[in-house]
């Protein structure tokens, strides 16, 4: 795992493809929402969304020997994240959102990922370049 | 993650999580959780006061033993919810299928109902 700082409201990690590393990622997120002294909430929200989305990388990105590559930063009040990962396509900005059944005999536990991650950002956009799938998520502050 | 279990009467268990509820937490407790949470008929109640974090995985877990303890009679209900956590589960619409209560004197009075 390797953290970079620039000297401003911004931070960077790197992880390995191991669901290991999301304990990294707690961390990591709680260290940049204490430099940037964002609310209980927002650092909640954050590491819920960015749980969500690398989870989603380690699931479904195949043979990835690569690494996953996390940034976040503050911008015009709200905090922008990025995850690049060199895995196989997966854009989870398609997915339908998950139907909330209405009895708990009908729940399936699948689908509440993206839907969390939907519901928490504002705003999410998927690109692929150089065979890296790029996930943009914008959260309030 | 921690998980404790006790038995409140008869036929209720309380379980205390302590930790988490994200993939490795789930992980941990996932085995005793099941065997404590749904596979006979009692009632249970999980005390959610000491988890500070709940990621879908987590969710999952809990969905996944509320449906198989209703399918054997009994009840499972969550108390003691952190705000961000509690929030979070209404996001994901599972506090329309897993009762949610303020704290265990409340469940216990939701479950003689």
């Amino acid at each position: 795992m390797v953290t970079i700082n620039p000297p401003d409201f911004s931070s960077r990690l790197i992880l390995d493809n191991n669901h290991h590393q999301l304990a990294l990622l707690g961390k990591w997120v709680q260290d940049f929402a204490n430099r940037c002294r964002l609310s209980e909430q927002s650092s909640f929200n954050l590491a819920l969304v960015l749980t969500e989305a690398v989870t989603n990388v380690m699931d479904h990105a195949g043979q990835l020997e690569g690494k996953i590559e996390v940034s976040c930063r503050l911008q015009h009040g709200c905090i922008l994240a990025e995850i690049i990962d060199e895995g196989a396509p997966f854009d989870s900005t398609v997915y339908k959102p998950a139907l909330i059944p209405e009895k708990l005999e009908d729940a399936t536990p699948g689908g509440l990922g993206i839907h969390l991650m939907r519901s928490y950002a504002n705003d999410m956009q998927y690109r692929r370049e150089n065979d890296c799938n790029i996930l943009r998520l914008s959260l309030p502050i | 993650m921690e998980i404790t279990s006790e038995l409140i009467n008869p036929i209720t268990t309380r379980i205390r999580l302590n930790g988490r509820l994200d993939m490795i937490g789930s992980g941990e407790i996932e085995l005793r959780f099941t065997a404590l949470a749904a596979t006979d008929s009692s009632n249970v109640i999980v005390d959610m006061g000491r988890v500070e974090f709940i990621a879908s995985i987590g969710m999952r877990l809990l969905l996944t033993c509320a449906k198989a303890k209703k399918l054997r009679g009994g009840k499972l209900i969550l108390v003691n919810l952190h705000t961000l956590v509690k929030e979070a589960l209404e996001t994901a619409g599972i506090d329309t299928l897993i009762p949610i209560e303020t704290d265990e004197e409340s469940a216990l009075i939701a479950l003689q109902k």
